[in-house]
């Protein structure tokens, strides 16, 4: 028997039809790339969730209308986000529609959840990826604006390997970004 | 935990629900068979009024669709066993044999703990799938799924999915 994890986005799409447990592979694999896609679009981790709840409640209610011929599934999905931030932008507020329809209540966010939902940020995750001492040095540096100085004092190195340091670092996240941006 | 669970509950939730409303809608089938009884009717009588020499004129094709009538002898039928009940597809196939349709592979699918049970149909074999949906009183009928195209092989035209609402009905 083929587990479900193994099969294709499109193949998991078509099955969601019938299917609740293909749904919910796809919602696993997708859920936190779009939301880092949403925070990015958005800079605000309250309406990111809200965009995603709409997108994926958009999505099984349109699960009938994906047409594999017509596109893969993870552009149909990201074209219901696009979608539903052109309608965020127009009316100043993230839609509802397809929640109500399904009967699903807004849920309410947490402090931990916005903070969840802030770490999927491909920014975030890439900072997350850089080695230990980059990834404090840039933190120091970018974040907590503190001076060269203080940073190589506090980590015990010399002032140039700080600055070697965020520079490599920044020089890595910027390459990925840039990288995923184009494909 | 964060708020990806609660969202996950509350679609699987939203999901189940969506099903069930999707199952049963004998009203809008019984409205087609009447609306196709009634354009067939209207079309003997047109035929009739206008000299009864002419023949009945076809309704067009829809596109993809075959052009030829259902002949079931000359139409593969593929079954999934979509349950864990084992002979599930074999006793649907043995149904569609009595038929008259020509079985093709008969194995399990790759899931098989499919809820409801549906019909597949390559291109040009809606028809097809509307009168063995009908046969097997199947509501369900979809394109077909590339997983199940792959096990039912390159000969078949229709895919009949048994799912776990066909356990209670099988005797």
């Amino acid at each position: 028997m083929e587990s479900v994890s193994s099969r294709s986005d499109e193949a998991l799409l078509l099955a969601a039809r019938r299917d609740a447990e293909a749904f919910a592979e796809l919602y696993r694999r997708h859920a936190r790339p779009l939301a880092g896609f949403l925070v990015r679009r958005t800079g605000d981790a309250e309406a990111a969730a809200d965009v995603l709840a709409e997108t994926f409640a958009a999505a099984l209610s349109g699960l009938d209308r994906f047409d594999p011929a017509r596109g893969d599934a993870v552009g149909w999905l990201y074209g219901i986000a696009r979608h539903q931030l052109a309608r965020r932008a127009r009316r100043g507020a993230v839609e509802q529609r397809a929640r109500r329809r399904l009967g699903m209540e807004r849920l309410e966010l947490t402090d931990d959840d916005l903070r969840a939902i802030e770490a999927c940020d491909d920014a975030t995750v890439a900072l997350e990826s850089l080695p230990p001492d980059q990834r404090d040095a840039i933190h120091a540096r970018v974040v907590a604006e503190e001076d060269y100085a203080t940073i190589a004092r506090a980590s015990g190195t010399s002032e140039p390997a700080v600055r070697q340091r965020v520079a490599r670092g920044l020089a890595t996240l910027r390459e990925r970004l840039v990288r995923e941006d184009q494909s | 935990m964060s708020v990806f669970d609660p969202l996950e509950a509350q679609l699987l939730d939203a999901h189940t629900r969506r099903n069930r409303r999707a199952i049963p809608r004998p009203a809008a089938r019984h409205f087609v068979a009447f609306a196709a009884t009634a354009a067939a009717v209207v079309a003997i009588l047109v035929a009739g009024l206008s000299g009864g020499s002419s023949a009945p004129s076809r309704p067009a094709a829809q596109p993809g669709d075959a052009v030829a009538p259902v002949v079931p002898a000359q139409t593969t039928v593929a079954v999934l066993n979509g349950s864990r009940k084992p002979g599930l597809a074999g006793d649907a196939a043995t149904e569609l044999e009595r038929h008259g349709w020509r079985i093709g592979t008969v194995t399990n699918a790759p899931d098989q703990s499919l809820a409801s049970s549906c019909v597949e149909f390559t291109p040009g074999h809606s028809q097809a799938a509307s009168i063995i949906a009908k046969q097997l009183g199947i509501q369900t009928i979809v394109p077909p799924n590339p997983d199940y195209i792959a096990l039912a092989g390159p000969d078949a035209d229709v895919i009949v999915v048994v799912g776990t609402d066909r356990v209670r009905a099988s005797r």
